[in-house]
């Protein structure tokens, strides 16, 4: 027999699993990898670029060649490690980057022309004016690549959850477990993260134990990202069940036990299926029952490899020859040596096979060229300490001349990295020799750089290990270079003629193995990463057939559309209604604040560039607030409700931005005041009455004359107890009819049935935008963009002149009031003025400012803007062109004040 | 098992009190939730006003309020999902309240018994809670008060 096969043959199998449309069976606890060796398939993958033939090179998270496609419709996960991969009943996976199949594939042509497509190729070759890049990237993208994503829905479910530990440990092998059983003795909680499904040993009691789960991120202060597959990728998750979680850990104390990679050996023909890692051998051997080939020639410079030697031949194997590149015989080499070929100062020099498979090694011993019959060639070439977790925080790094290896140093974060990651692993004897083939020995498998490839990049002027790595797509792609880091550095090493330390080492960064784009989405997927906020009248806008809009995380009545109505006849609509009969608009989300106490007066004072104190009770005004430098933070209105009671509201948007501002000013600059300032956004729900009959139709509801102009009033409105303020964002007579939020919608509807009675109707943003830019308000981060002063929002009349608010010492700036500066104003056009166009002379003019908000005129026939415009308010009558080259669409305008209608505010007075 | 019920809050007053002390509360029910601000439920007003004074000052919230009484052994468990706060930390106990994040909602922690708690969030913010807590791995069985209109009786 040859090739691999499974011990004590494949009959107990009872998994089904499919492997490029081929039906075959594996044993419960086979990784795929296993299982494929098992049913005698030792060629899983085509190679990155050239689309050479790969096997299976290692038995873990370190595979850089059995890539895989696992799964079907949905669930398909590409660029999956095979050795990662635990077999489920009626799992399916299928081969990648290959054309028409895994054993004859078109893409190999690739190989022919080796020679040129070396490190650097597309850089040397795909250069010229932007356009071409759109006919090279066809072909480019189409010849290389691994495995497609699908763009099917993901039908599974994904979990975020966070968990706390005084110690975390990551790595269930011997010297993890040991250190969670100390942890767990001490009375700790202690969570015990292991990438297998398996530990080495039992769990220690009262330890948290997570297997199938990776720590993939170290961050700082303790914090600890790691993936759990609940199912494997593929597998249908349980009912109810994610298909996987992202732990976010954060712990006091964090023990890294990850363990140690083998290292592959580079040579011709390293790559070639059948050559694999020693101690991968071994996994296969001792854990799966899996004999990967029958004649093994195994290649070391090290003791470890001996291991694999003992344990093939006990499980029925021939050792054809054990190639140790050392010189002279260790104690464990010579007891070896009574057992099985043991040759010193013995090195791989190239593989021969037939149809992919392995055929033979020819090696070099003690200089004299040496054949051997074998089908599979077991390499170790050292052991690397997998650091990348303490590495990721910074951790430093030093160098072990004994081991060859980067062992983990000083770090300041409480990481403490044990056993074999620690540096406890062999001792190996480096390999010095010259390569006699570099271009056919490869370095980095996942990406196919050779060693010809280091040395290229090294006489085109790359010395930084960071450039070489992107020059060549060394150590990139899923496997990170985990495998390949080492023997890359020592060539480069090689080449500068420096120690690997002065070589470099690039930093690791998260993850350590791939996510999945579900696991870092968690609950968010299919949306946005944020959650929605539902108006407490929700269901009353949807019955009506409100269109949505978002609004920051609020989705807020943008219209409500009747058959045959675009979006904009619709809002066009509802704000004639306004003008001429009545309209009402959900106004619940603006921010509202209950400022209360002794001391609230000179709060407001502080928090408001307007006047407040002399405000009498029962009466509001406009105000506005500054941030510290100066420039207009966000506006609202201010209502004294008693002699030291207030509510300020402010705008929808910046709402959680002036809870912390005026927390700020409270807890900052203002701790000595009597004052409580208490968020009521969600308290009171609000409905704003507007046009010439709401007078008639409020006073009809609530039985009482309501309140005049910015004056307020307490009332009844079906049968609710209400507050009544009478503002006007719209122009028009109008209040703003606040009742806590879960007793709304019998006001709501209440109102909407007068509304409608008098041909009026609700209306949304739209109209409310239509109607807001007739009148020139101002809106916070459309004219008010945190780059504009009072001043240049002509609001200059209303700062208060005593001063005494935030943001006065930033106003006394002398650049804020010098010339040059973008001012408010009006535009007219009898075309449709593009908005957000750029305001020029003339095309190819400087840019002078820009169209901020545009409508039509509600009742006229002109169009009409607001924008803001360099040295605006002095060039009234001046005409502009609004231009928008992107959309193509200009307008020639005329500037004016940006108050288009009733400007003496005749409207909105009794 | 474990089981949520979210119905609106009813009346909430936050009080402010400038000296930080509580003892002018008496038998009102309330909470502790910042260092010198309380939460009173369903306080008598004119009894409030009274007792006040010039101590500090209130204001109602909850109008907008929504509380979620999680019950059964799993609670803890629940609050960790898309959680940033330690829930099954064994000091917090009853009568701790926490003021943290879920899922980027605001809400506060009450713990109310050794099997269950009360958590409290903006009205908004409820569909996205009961969304994340029904695909939650061990998702509870959840009832929702009509009043809060939102999906009706569930389980």
């Amino acid at each position: 027999m040859t090739g691999p096969h499974r011990i004590g043959g494949n009959e107990s199998a009872s998994l089904r699993f499919r492997f490029d449309g081929v039906d075959y069976r594996a044993r419960e606890g086979d990784t795929l990898a296993a299982a494929l060796l098992a049913n005698g398939i030792g060629v899983i993958a085509r190679s990155f670029k050239y689309h050479r033939p790969r096997g299976i090179m290692g038995a873990g998270v370190e595979e850089p060649n059995a890539l895989v496609t696992v799964g079907e419709n949905g669930r398909v996960e590409p660029n999956t490690r095979a050795t990662d991969v635990f077999v489920y009943d009626g799992l399916v996976a299928a081969s990648q980057n290959r054309w028409p199949s895994l054993s004859f594939d078109l893409g190999a042509v690739n190989g022919l022309i080796a020679r040129f497509l070396a490190a650097g190729f597309y850089y040397k070759t795909f250069f010229g004016p932007p356009s071409r890049w759109m006919l090279y990237e066809k072909f480019i993208r189409r010849a290389a690549g691994l495995g497609r994503a699908t763009t099917m829905p993901d039908p599974d479910r994904y979990e975020h959850r966070a968990a706390f530990c005084d110690v975390l440990v990551v790595g269930g092998g011997a010297s993890g477990i040991a250190a969670a059983h100390e942890a767990a003795k001490g009375g700790q909680r202690v969570i015990l993260v292991e990438q297998d499904r398996q530990l080495s040993a039992p769990a220690p009691e009262g330890v948290r134990t997570l297997t199938r789960t990776t720590a993939s991120g170290l961050w700082d202060h303790g914090f600890v990202t790691c993936a759990e597959r609940l199912v494997e990728p593929g597998q249908p998750p349980a009912p109810g069940q994610p298909a996987q979680r992202l732990w976010q850990v954060r712990a006091r104390q964090i023990v890294l036990a990850t363990g140690a990679i083998e290292r592959p050996l580079t040579f011709a023909g390293n790559d070639r299926p059948g050559v694999m890692l020693s101690t991968a051998v071994r996994v296969y051997v001792e854990r799966f029952g899996v004999l990967p080939g029958q004649r093994v020639v195994i290649a070391t410079n090290n003791d470890d490899a001996y291991k694999t030697a003992e344990a093939f031949a006990k499980a029925g194997g021939e050792v054809v020859a054990i190639l140790d590149s050392r010189e002279a015989l260790t104690r464990v080499a010579s007891n070896a040596k009574l057992r099985f070929p043991v040759f010193t100062n013995a090195f791989p020099l190239a593989t021969n096979g037939v149809r992919h498979h392995l055929r033979s090694v020819k090696a070099d011993v003690w200089t004299e060229p040496v054949a051997f019959q074998a089908d599979l060639l077991a390499i170790s070439g050292g052991f690397t300490p997998t650091l990348h977790l303490h590495s990721q925080i910074g951790g430093k790094i030093d160098w072990r001349a004994d081991l060859q290896a980067f062992v983990p140093g000083e770090t300041f974060q409480p990481v403490t990295t044990i056993g074999r990651a620690a540096g406890d692993i062999p001792a190996i004897d480096p390999d010095t020799r010259d390569l006699p083939d570099p271009k056919g020995s490869f370095v980095d498998f996942q990406n196919d750089v050779t060693a010809a490839d280091i040395d290229l990049a090294w006489r085109e002027g790359y010395r930084s290990v960071e450039h070489l790595k992107r020059y060549t797509t060394l150590g990139m792609a899923t496997d990170q270079g985990k495998t390949s880091n080492m023997a890359a550095l020592a060539r480069l090493a090689h080449a500068a003629g420096v120690d690997i330390p002065e070589a470099g080492l690039t930093r690791f960064r998260p993850p350590y193995t791939p996510h999945t784009l579900g696991t870092l989405a968690g609950p968010d997927g299919g949306g946005h990463a944020a959650p929605r906020r539902r108006i407490a009248l929700y269901d009353r806008h949807e019955a009506a057939g409100s269109l949505w809009q978002p609004l920051g995380l609020w989705e807020r009545p943008r219209a409500y559309l009747r058959p045959g109505e675009t979006l904009h006849s619709a809002a066009m609509r509802e704000a004639r209604a306004v003008r001429t009969a009545a309209g009402m608009v959900d106004v619940s989300t603006l921010a509202k604040f209950a400022v209360t106490g002794p001391d609230a007066s000179a709060f407001l004072e502080l928090a408001c560039a307007t006047g407040v104190a002399k405000l009498a009770v029962g009466r509001g005004r406009y105000t506005f607030m500054l941030r510290e430098d100066g420039m207009v933070m966000d506006d609202g209105t201010v209502w004294r409700l008693a002699e030291t009671a207030y509510l300020l509201t402010s705008s929808t948007g910046g709402a959680d931005r002036m809870e912390t501002h005026l927390s700020y000013i409270r807890n900052v600059l203002a701790q000595h005041l009597h004052v409580s300032i208490i968020g009521q956004q969600e308290h009171y729900a609000g409905i704003a009455l507007a046009g010439p009959k709401a007078v008639a139709i409020l006073t009809a509801l609530i039985g009482e004359t309501p309140p005049v102009h910015m004056g307020l009033m307490h009332a009844t409105l079906a049968r609710i107890p209400v507050l009544i303020l009478a503002a006007s964002y719209s122009g028009e007579r109008a209040f703003e009819v606040y009742t806590p939020g879960f007793d709304a919608a019998p006001v709501w509807d209440a109102l909407d049935a007068a509304v409608r009675a008098e041909g009026g109707c609700p209306y949304g943003l739209e109209a409310l935008e239509f109607l807001r830019i007739e009148k020139g308000h101002i809106v916070i981060g459309a004219e008010a963009d945190g780059r504009t002063t009072p001043h240049d929002l002509r609001l200059e009349k209303m700062v208060r002149k005593a001063g005494g608010f935030v943001g006065v010492a930033g106003l006394s700036r002398a650049a804020l009031s010098a010339s040059g500066r973008a001012e408010l104003v009006g535009l007219t056009s009898p075309d449709p003025i593009p908005e957000g166009a750029m305001l020029i002379a003339r095309d190819g003019a400087p840019v002078e400012g820009h169209v901020t908000s545009a409508a039509r005129s509600v009742l006229g026939e002109n169009y009409i803007a607001v924008a803001l415009l360099k040295d605006g308010r002095a060039r009234a009558g001046e005409s502009i062109l609004a231009s928008s080259p992107t959309r193509g669409q200009h307008a020639r305008v005329t500037i004016g004040d940006p108050l288009f209608y009733d400007p003496e505010g005749a409207r909105y007075r009794d | 098992m474990t089981s949520v019920h979210l119905a609106p809050t009813g009346n909430l007053v936050v009080v402010d009190l400038w000296s930080g002390e509580d003892s002018l509360f008496g038998d009102l029910a309330n909470i502790r939730v910042e260092p010198r601000r309380w939460w009173l439920f369903d306080p008598d007003p004119a009894l409030l006003i009274e007792r006040l004074a010039e101590h500090g000052a209130a204001a109602p919230i909850g109008g907008g309020l929504v509380r979620a009484t999680i019950t059964g052994p799993c609670w803890r468990s629940l609050l960790m999902v898309a959680g940033l706060f330690d829930a099954e930390d064994p000091g917090f106990t009853t009568g701790s309240i926490a003021s943290t994040i879920i899922h980027h909602v605001a809400v506060r922690i009450v713990v109310t018994s050794e099997a269950s708690c009360d958590v409290y969030f903006a009205a908004s913010f409820a569909p996205t809670l009961i969304a994340l807590w029904t695909a939650a791995s061990d998702a509870p069985t959840l009832t929702i008060a009509p009043e809060l209109g939102l999906l009706g009786e569930t389980t």
